[in-house]
């Protein structure tokens, strides 16, 4: 009985060290936490194995961090969170999602708020990109892609592209992006999409070719089907390094650009983690891994890139601007644009 | 009566597990398809609970999606026409073989069902685009460069060439079941050969052509790849519509409401067609 009241210099030690500790209790205990399993949503393919390579293998496996991938296309995903979101505890902890579905996902309640108490490394992040409910995990500008054989002036600008008319191509899946260029170009602000519409219906009209897989877009240049298009920097890239003769023209107007977003959900089971996995997706590593092997660029300021990889994603003198999406004005007016473009496609 | 009792209850025995997946698989499923064609759909919210027809009325009132439903009509009934046409000689021909390399025969009709629509479609992708096999014989002749992708030219054709070998396959089983020597006699009795076909082969095989068109035509109504691939961005038919309504703008009431326009469309089409074909085999 008395060996046990009657503390020893170590057990003194250990509780001084306690009491001395304890302002530091809750940041201990948050490393501590971000254990166990962590869900992740994501795209599958390239992205989702790119984020085991250079996220979850070599920096939050040593940890102890469990995580579980759950993979799928963003709208099933978005679906899947939204119609759990009055469960107090969700099946995802970190959500994967362009930055227009980021700001929607916002607006609908269902993110949790972000700050550097919580993921530390968000005090790196470029400030083009920082928003309180989600990390840029990557970027790329928008730029016009063209064939060097056959454009021997690349186009400076939308208006210059515009003009190749039937030799355009247009993502289907990206054509908003093609309206928020138009409307840079021509009203100087990306949100006027109404009035570049009619830019968009003079190229349907011209006859420009309309892929509906973002895939289709190279054969379409090698082929000579299209000489130009808007596409995002880090595609041109790829393509290139696959062999498909294709080079960047950064409109002088400014880039639209693209923002791969990691979000928490508010009712995430294992915030800890899903913190930590933020984190660990804005360090330095991760993101010239993501560089090296995707061509998308790092949102952070201290991941200075070295060698090929820096002179390929290098932009021009003098930078363009970079031009994140008018989220909320591109949320409010999403629906009506995707059913005037339909209708427009189905007009020939 | 005593008798025939047991054999009630050992075929509702038999019948009831069948049924019972049945409703849980599929009538379930329909009727919960049927309540969310109901609901409204909010961007935020993802789908209001609501009891309203608006979305049947969105369809119908709006030009452009009875464009897209007239579009997928004349695609489905051309492919069909086609595949009757192309495919009863064969069918006829394979049926009324004695030749030995006759299962080779069907065999290279069925071979091509080992390979999925998509890989199917893209196979076109090849020979139709820009830089295809096509574009390169014309090219070759001394044309300019040629594009049938994207076309309804390119859809029907990659409709049809998935939908033949179901076609040829129906007919063939069905001539088989007709008595050869019945041609015969009417050959005996001095008919020609349009003429026997006209009365004596075509009455007969006509289940076969209403099972085969039947079959053929509920493909094409509900096609997806071929004129999500061949069709391109710009021709537009039920399925990929709806799909894009339910995976890409996560629109669920308004895709249920499609889904089932189009299903009761290809039914009501399809049970229309049956009869009219079982009064003719009856009168003939």
């Amino acid at each position: 009985m008395t060996d046990l009241i009657t503390p020893n210099r170590r057990q003194l030690l250990t509780l001084a060290a306690g009491a001395a500790a304890t302002p530091f209790a809750p940041a201990i205990l948050r490393a501590q936490e971000a254990s166990g399993r962590c869900v992740v949503s994501t795209w599958g393919g390239d992205y989702a194995k790119l984020l085991t390579q250079n996220i979850e293998e070599p920096l939050l496996k040593p940890k102890g961090l469990e995580i579980v991938q759950d993979a799928g296309t963003e709208p099933t995903r978005v679906a899947k969170s939204i119609a759990q979101r009055r469960l107090p505890r969700g099946s995802v902890d970190v959500i994967c999602l362009q930055a227009p579905t980021a700001h929607d996902l916002e607006e609908s309640g269902l993110l949790e708020p972000l700050d550097e108490s919580k993921v530390p490394n968000l005090k790196y992040v470029q400030k083009t990109f920082a928003n309180p409910y989600s990390i840029p995990h990557i970027y790329s500008p928008q730029v016009i892609a063209y064939s060097p054989e056959r454009v021997k002036t690349p186009p400076k600008n939308f208006t210059e592209m515009e003009a190749y008319g039937e030799k355009v191509g247009i993502l289907d899946t990206s054509y908003i992006w093609v309206a928020m260029a138009a409307a840079l170009k021509g009203q100087g602000d990306p949100s006027k999409f109404a009035e570049a519409k009619a830019n968009l219906e003079k190229l349907v009209k011209a006859g420009a070719k309309v892929y509906t897989s973002t895939e289709a877009f190279a054969p379409g240049i090698k082929s000579g089907e299209i000489d130009v298009g808007l596409v995002w920097h880090a595609r041109v890239l790829f393509w290139k390094k696959g062999g498909v003769e294709m080079a960047s023209s950064f409109p002088e107007e400014g880039c639209m650009t693209y923002v791969s977003s990691m979000c928490v959900l508010k009712n995430a089971p294992n915030k800890a983690a899903a913190f930590a996995y933020l984190n660990a997706a804005l360090d330095p590593r991760a993101q010239r891994g993501f560089a090296e092997s995707m061509s998308y660029h790092p949102t952070i300021t201290n991941a200075a890139l070295e060698g090929e990889i820096a002179k390929s994603l290098a932009l021009p003198e003098p930078a363009p601007k970079l031009i994140p999406a008018p989220y909320p004005e591109l949320s409010a007016a999403r629906d009506e644009l995707n059913d005037w473009w339909r209708r427009l496609l189905e007009r020939r | 009566m005593t008798a025939r009792r047991p054999e009630g209850l050992t075929a509702s025995l038999l019948i009831g597990p069948a049924t019972l997946i049945v409703m849980l698989s599929l009538v379930l499923p329909l009727a919960v398809l049927a309540r969310y064609s109901l609901n409204q759909y909010d961007r935020k919210t993802f789908m209001v609970e609501a009891f309203s027809p608006e979305n049947y009325l969105r369809f119908f009132t709006d030009p452009f999606y009875t464009g897209v439903l007239w579009t997928t009509f004349s695609i489905a009934i051309t492919t069909t026409v086609l595949c009757l046409i192309l495919g009863f000689p064969i069918a006829y021909k394979l049926a009324r073989s004695q030749s030995r390399w006759k299962s080779i025969g069907v065999l290279l009709i069925i071979l091509p069902l080992f390979i999925g629509s998509t890989v199917r479609a893209l196979g076109w992708m090849g020979v139709l685009g820009r830089g295809g096999i096509v574009d390169a014989a014309y090219g070759a002749l001394g044309g300019e460069g040629i594009s049938l992708l994207y076309t309804s030219f390119a859809v029907g054709l990659g409709i049809l060439s998935i939908n033949l070998p179901y076609m040829i396959l129906t007919l063939q089983s069905v001539i088989e079941g007709i008595d050869a020597r019945l041609e015969e006699a009417a050959d005996s009795l001095g008919a020609d050969a349009p003429r026997r076909f006209w009365h004596v082969v075509l009455p007969l095989a006509l289940p076969g052509i209403a099972t085969g068109g039947i079959l053929v035509f509920i493909l094409a109504m509900n096609a997806y790849a071929t004129p999500f691939l061949l069709g391109g961005a710009r021709f537009q038919m039920m399925a990929p519509m709806l799909y894009r309504e339910f995976a890409v703008n996560n629109n669920w009431p308004f895709a249920a409401a499609i889904a089932f326009i189009l299903m009761l469309t290809t039914l009501s089409l399809t049970a229309i067609s049956g009869l009219v074909i079982q009064r003719r085999y009856k009168a003939a």
